[in-house]
Order: structure tokens, then C-alpha cells, then sequence
């Protein structure tokens, strides 16, 4: 970035040291920085989080449903494509379907390799099949890492998402799955999404409907065995 | 050109909006509204009072070191492989905007909900370029039609009615010919979805605002309902955050603390439906996401507040909860506040915004109760400050020049020589308690009042309880005095 394209750099930053009153930063306010930007220190975690794991699953199960998601309970990941097509017929969901060009749903036993479109949605797609990055039990929040395998619109375009998500990628708190993104060593990815129920708008006379620009509907299958992402 | 405002004739549009029965009704919500659902929301989290204080923290860290943080995030966001740009105020803001739009070559813009944009004035100044700008949250959409200003933080067409709303579809919307008009709200949501569907389609330039700024890792944390700052951000192929400079917070921790509080403080939402962590464009091989990302951070007025009296204001986090929380925006709502923000906070912002001439009615309309203090998350001392603005509009009025009738001038001069003889007032004041509690009759408030029919035309007094506060006050301790040995203090005595 060139000094033409941004006039105002240095002089919006002397105006902030003035109001602060010191012509720079010293070695104290560099250190808290710092220090700060290292240590990441937590804010207060909600007591409700502090379950073992079973108690975890419960709770990411109650807070869904508190916010309109359905959770189900898959023993095998290769359950996935019967449910999704068992969810699509009951919910008289036609036209096209698309799912994340991830290998762990390009592997799955799609009878006839008749699989939904594997990569970014249409505007025109119904149904998407998703897999979450994460999921956090103290709000029913899911989570969406962008990436070669999962474009992001996925969760935004279509009426009805599925979600699958693995039990081993389910953490207790927004912080957790911080810290499990920093000790794999991930870099930041270019978007990430926190998903907690379906699109919605209360604009008109603060009444609450669903479908407002994203999902009218999003349902999650949690499959037990998963192996954890790598 | 900023947007345009007419917080000078806040008193005429105050005295509007009280007698708009149509306005009335939409204020009507905000109590089963926002007010329960935040109240429910804070009661199923006994750590609220606990992540309140921490968010005050974050907050003072934050603004004590905004200059290094700033410098942080412009480098996090330049090694995602986006660009800062930094903008003293609104002229410079909208030409860092207009910049990136023509090198772009951008023709078709949608817009997330952002209330820097408003304060800014961008859209006008893209349409007077040229470009077309369209809003995409529903409620800017809404009043984008109807050419209006947001009159609420998070719920920009509070003020209208679903009949409103299906009046601007059917004159905005082309529909086939025959096809019943929508007068349902999911039906009218349904025709604006596919109205928007396109228009998202067609889009080559996104703009969106933040909700906060992190740091460690150069992200935008966007949060809404509807996803439509996500289609915004999504699909087109450059993404623009317009943002103000105290959005900065240090860590994704940080930003997770405040996050709790957001939506629950706004719509007892436990969190919003969305929250994004936009960090730089698509990488080499994404599936998805802009080819190019920008930030435009915006002073404009910010660095001054800073430095001064009312500092604590760039706390706030723009959740609306002292709107829906203060009795005055309940009766009269945004619009007569003038300009893009209103209520508690706006009473505070504009003027530091906009100048303390012509806006100095927006701090004097409160009652001080205090209310929008008690329910703000970042504990903004919002009374505080309003009482510091009043304090500057009294220093700089010339008495002489003071718009209190004569008649006003007589009433405070008896008041101020009955108040320098306290049996005489205490006496008084005892027997106005009385007549006033019979006058409130059995209803405990009166409707109407001589000599005040202004007041009482909008809203009841409540009637006093029957006696003065003195004579309670020497009443109870008459009465402590016979139950303990102990003395009790004496009447009309403060600590």
C-alpha cells in the first residue's frame, strides 16, 4: 500500500496518539499488547459448558432444537446419503441438490453414484449437503471453515441445509474450537461461519420468520463415529 | 455532504410522532419485543453481570492501545492478502469507497447493514456517481424504498407497519400481470427474498459493515439474522467492510466475550443466526469468496471522542438494547431523533458528531431514569453523559436569549424562593401530595391536569402516594425512635 493510496494513514494515527496523549507507544504499551495478543485470555465461560461429553452432546442437541434445528443420531457415516435423501422426500424437497466437494462425502456409499453436485451452490439449488468444521454445545452453533472442500455459500444459497457433523468435532465452547484451529496449526482462513439456526428476519412488525435470504430450514445428522478432522 | 438531518427540529418532530397513531402502534411491539426476550435471555445466563464487566475491560484495553491494535489488524489483514484504508472522515471514507468501486469496475453494489455507511452518507454519493446501491437487509431494503433513515440500530423499519411495507412492495415491485398483491408477512418476505435473489446474482461489489475487528488475526466479525451480509460478502468479487476505528479488540477470545452479550443484549437471541469471521479474499484454490477484500476504517469524529469527556461512548457495540429499553424512543421512536442514530445513544453520538448547535434538544429529551445504563452491556454511563451535554448547552446559552417564556421564568423564580424555606415548602409540598393522591382517585394516576394539558395529552401522572416525602420520612423515624433505644437520624438529615 502506497502513502497516495492512503492520505490518511499517519494522520488518523497521530490523531488517536493525541487524544491518548503520548506522541508514540512506549515499551509498556508495545509489552501489554503483547503480552495480551500472547496470552489470550478467556473471558467468563458459562458454567452451563462444563459438562464430559455426554453431557456436551445433550446440551448442542437442546440449544439446536431451542433455535429450530433438528439434530439426528447416525451410528455410521455412510447412513448419510439414505437420510438425506429420506429428509429431501419428506420435506418435498425437489430441484437441485449440492453438496461440499469434501472426501469424506464423495466417499460415502451414494447408491448408483447418484451423489449431488459436488462443489459451490447455484442461486437456483434447493437442498445443500454440508460438513461442519465444528460445533459448539453452549449456543447449537455450528461451524464452517472455507477451503477447497467447502465453499461457504453453501450454508447461504439454498432453502433446506443438511449438516452432517462429526461427534468428535463438537467442543464446548467458541474458545475451544479456537484453540483446537491454533494447536493443528491452521492458518486463518478466508471465512469462517458460525451458524445458529436458520436464516431469519424480525423486520416486518418484529415477527419472527425464517428464509429471510439463507436456509429456511437447516438440520444437522451427528454421526458417533467419526473420526476427528484432521 | 453527510446524511442529511433535521435534529434541530427535534421538539416538532417529537410532538409528531406522539400524535401518529400508525407510528404508535409499530412503538407498541417494543416491549413484548426486544424488552422480554432480553430480560429472558439475561436470566438463563448467571454470568451476565460477569462477561459485562469483562466487555468493559476489553473495551478500555482496547481504546488505551487503539493506535498498536490498529497497526496489528492492518498487518494481519495485508498478510491475508487484503487492503486497509484510513479515512479521518466522511468525505475521505466515501472517496476510499468510490475508489475501490472504479478500479473494480464495479457497476452493481449490495450493501449488508452497516450504520457507518449511513453516518457517512455513501449510498447517495455512489448513486450520484452513478452506481446502482441496494440494500439488503430487509428493513434497510424496506425503508431504502421508502427513502427513509433506519430509526433503530438493529431493526432499521420498526416504525412500520406490514401494510406500510405492502403499500412500498406494490409500488416497487414488478409482479405479473393479475398477481395478488402480498399482505402476509411471510408473503411479503417471500417476494423480496426472490426480488433479492437476483439481485445478489447479479452483484460485482458487496459492502458490509463490522460488528468488531480482531487483531491477531485481521478478521471482520459480521453478525446478522438474515445472512444477507454473508451473500454480500460471498458473492460478488470484490468485499468492502466500512468500519469505525474503536471496533478494534484484540483476540478471537476477546471478540467471543463481547459476541455474548450481542445478540442476547439486542434480541435475546442467545447468538445471533450468523456470525462471520471474514479474514482477507478467497485464498489460491478456495471453493469460494471474493477476489478482493478491503477495509475502510473511518474516523470521522471518533479520535476526538477519545481525548475528551465522552470517551465512554465508543464502548457501545451498537446493540440497540437503551433504544428499547428508554421510555422517550418508546414514545416518539427514531425518526424524530433526526438523523442515523437515535434513542439514548443517539442523544449522545449526534452531537458529538454532528456539532452541539441544532442537536442540543437530543440530550435534553430524557428523564435521566437511567434505565438504558442499567440494561447496557459495555455499561455505557449514558445519563452521565447526557447530563455533560446538557451542561455544555447551558454554559454556551446566552441567558439572555433563553426560550423559557416569562411565565416559565415567574414559575422557576417562586419555586426557587419557596425552595430557600424548607418548613414553608415541606408543608406545601404535604398538602399537594394529598390533593393530588384524592385527584388520582382510586386509578392512582390522573389523566389529565389543570394547567398541563401538553403534558398529560400523551401520558398519564401517576398520583402521589398521599403524603410528602419529609412527613413519611419524619413519620418512620418517630417510629423507629419508639421501637430501638438507638437515636434515629434526624428528619430531613442526609448523609
Amino acid at each position: 500500500m502506497t502513502a497516495t493510496e492512503n492520505p490518511g494513514r499517519a494522520a488518523l494515527l497521530a490523531d488517536v496518539r493525541r487524544a491518548l496523549g503520548r506522541a508514540g507507544a512506549s515499551e509498556t504499551h508495545h509489552a501489554a499488547v503483547a503480552a495480551r495478543l500472547e496470552t489470550r485470555l478467556r473471558g467468563p465461560i458459562p458454567a452451563r459448558t462444563a459438562l464430559p461429553w455426554d453431557g456436551l452432546v445433550d446440551l448442542f442437541v437442546t440449544m439446536s432444537e431451542q433455535v429450530g434445528v433438528e439434530v439426528r443420531r447416525l451410528a455410521k457415516l455412510d447412513e448419510v446419503p439414505g437420510v438425506f435423501a429420506a429428509r429431501l422426500a419428506a420435506l418435498e424437497v425437489g430441484g437441485g441438490q449440492v453438496m461440499a466437494p469434501h472426501p469424506l462425502l464423495r466417499g460415502l456409499p451414494w447408491p448408483g453414484n447418484d451423489a449431488p453436485r459436488a462443489g459451490p451452490a447455484r442461486g437456483d439449488d434447493r437442498a445443500a449437503l454440508t460438513l461442519a468444521a465444528g460445533a459448539v454445545a453452549e449456543t447449537g452453533t455450528l461451524i464452517f471453515v472455507s477451503g477447497p472442500e467447502h465453499p461457504s455459500n453453501l450454508a447461504f444459497l439454498p432453502e433446506l441445509q443438511i449438516v452432517v457433523l462429526r461427534g468428535g468435532d463438537l467442543c464446548a465452547t467458541y474458545e475451544d474450537f479456537w484453540d483446537r484451529r491454533r494447536e493443528a496449526g491452521a492458518p486463518t482462513p478466508a471465512t469462517v461461519n458460525m451458524i445458529t439456526g436458520a436464516s431469519r428476519t424480525g423486520d416486518i412488525e418484529q415477527i419472527i420468520l425464517l428464509g429471510a435470504h439463507g436456509p429456511k430450514r437447516v438440520e444437522i445428522l451427528l454421526v458417533d463415529d467419526a473420526p476427528q478432522a484432521s | 455532504m453527510s446524511a442529511p438531518n433535521t435534529t434541530a427540529d427535534f421538539r416538532a418532530n417529537a410532538a409528531k410522532a406522539v400524535r401518529d397513531p400508525v407510528l404508535q402502534k409499530a412503538l407498541g411491539n417494543l416491549r413484548s419485543g426486544f424488552q422480554a426476550n432480553r430480560a429472558r435471555a439475561r436470566a438463563a445466563l448467571p454470568e451476565f453481570d460477569a462477561l459485562r464487566d469483562a466487555a468493559v475491560e476489553i473495551k478500555e484495553h482496547s481504546l488505551d492501545h487503539l493506535d498498536l491494535y490498529l497497526e496489528r489488524f492492518e498487518a494481519q489483514v495485508i498478510a491475508n492478502g487484503g487492503q486497509v484504508h484510513w479515512c479521518r472522515d466522511a468525505a475521505e471514507a466515501r472517496a476510499a469507497v468510490r475508489r475501490i468501486c472504479d478500479a473494480a469496475g464495479a457497476r452493481n453494489i449490495i450493501k449488508g447493514k452497516s450504520m457507518v455507511t449511513e453516518e457517512i452518507g455513501l449510498n447517495d454519493d455512489l448513486a450520484a456517481a452513478g452506481l446502482k446501491v441496494l440494500e439488503t437487509d430487509l428493513g434497510e431494503y424496506i425503508i431504502q424504498l421508502r427513502d427513509e433513515m433506519p430509526s433503530h440500530l438493529i431493526a432499521p423499519a420498526v416504525h412500520l407497519t406490514r401494510e406500510q411495507v405492502a403499500d412500498s412492495f406494490t409500488e416497487n415491485h414488478d409482479r405479473a400481470a393479475g398477481a395478488p398483491a402480498p399482505e402476509a408477512p411471510d408473503d411479503l418476505l417471500a417476494e423480496a427474498r426472490r426480488v433479492l435473489r437476483r439481485e445478489f446474482l447479479d452483484a460485482d461489489l458487496g459492502i458490509t459493515g463490522a460488528n468488531f475487528l480482531i487483531a491477531e488475526t485481521g478478521a471482520a466479525v459480521i453478525v446478522t439474522n438474515e445472512g444477507n451480509g454473508d451473500l454480500s460478502r460471498l458473492l460478488p468479487d470484490t468485499h468492502i467492510v466500512v468500519t469505525g476505528i474503536e471496533k478494534v479488540v484484540p483476540t478471537q477470545e476477546d471478540a467471543a466475550t463481547l459476541l455474548r452479550l450481542l445478540a442476547r443484549s439486542a434480541s435475546g437471541q442467545e447468538l445471533s443466526a450468523y456470525t462471520t469471521f471474514a479474514a482477507g479474499p478467497a485464498r489460491p484454490g478456495d471453493a469460494d469468496g471474493p477476489a478482493a477484500f478491503h477495509v475502510v476504517l473511518v474516523d470521522n469524529g471518533r479520535s476526538r471522542l477519545l481525548g475528551g469527556e465522552f470517551r465512554d461512548i465508543l464502548r457501545c457495540i451498537r446493540c440497540g438494547a437503551c433504544l428499547n429499553h428508554c421510555p422517550v424512543y418508546g414514545a416518539i421512536g427514531g425518526h424524530a431523533y433526526g438523523w442515523v442514530y437515535s434513542g439514548p445513544i443517539g442523544a449522545v453520538l449526534t452531537p458529538a458528531l454532528l456539532g452541539l448547535e441544532g442537536s442540543a434538544d437530543l440530550p435534553a429529551a430524557s428523564s435521566l431514569c437511567g434505565r438504558c445504563e442499567a440494561v447496557c452491556p459495555t455499561r455505557v454511563p449514558l445519563p452521565e453523559l447526557l447530563r455533560r451535554w446538557r451542561r455544555r448547552s447551558f454554559a454556551a446559552t446566552d441567558p439572555a436569549a433563553s426560550d423559557k417564556s416569562p411565565a416559565a421564568r415567574r414559575a422557576y423564580a417562586a419555586w426557587g424562593w419557596l425552595a430557600r424555606r424548607p418548613r414553608l415548602y415541606g408543608v406545601l409540598l404535604d398538602l399537594a401530595a394529598r390533593g393530588l393522591h384524592r385527584l388520582g382517585g382510586r386509578r392512582g394516576y390522573m389523566a389529565r391536569l389543570p394547567f398541563a394539558g401538553g403534558w398529560t395529552a400523551a401520558r398519564d401522572l401517576p398520583a402521589p402516594e398521599g403524603r410528602g416525602f419529609q412527613a413519611l420520612w419524619a413519620k418512620d423515624a418517630r417510629a423507629r425512635t419508639a421501637a430501638k433505644p438507638t437515636p434515629a437520624p434526624e428528619p430531613g438529615k442526609r448523609p
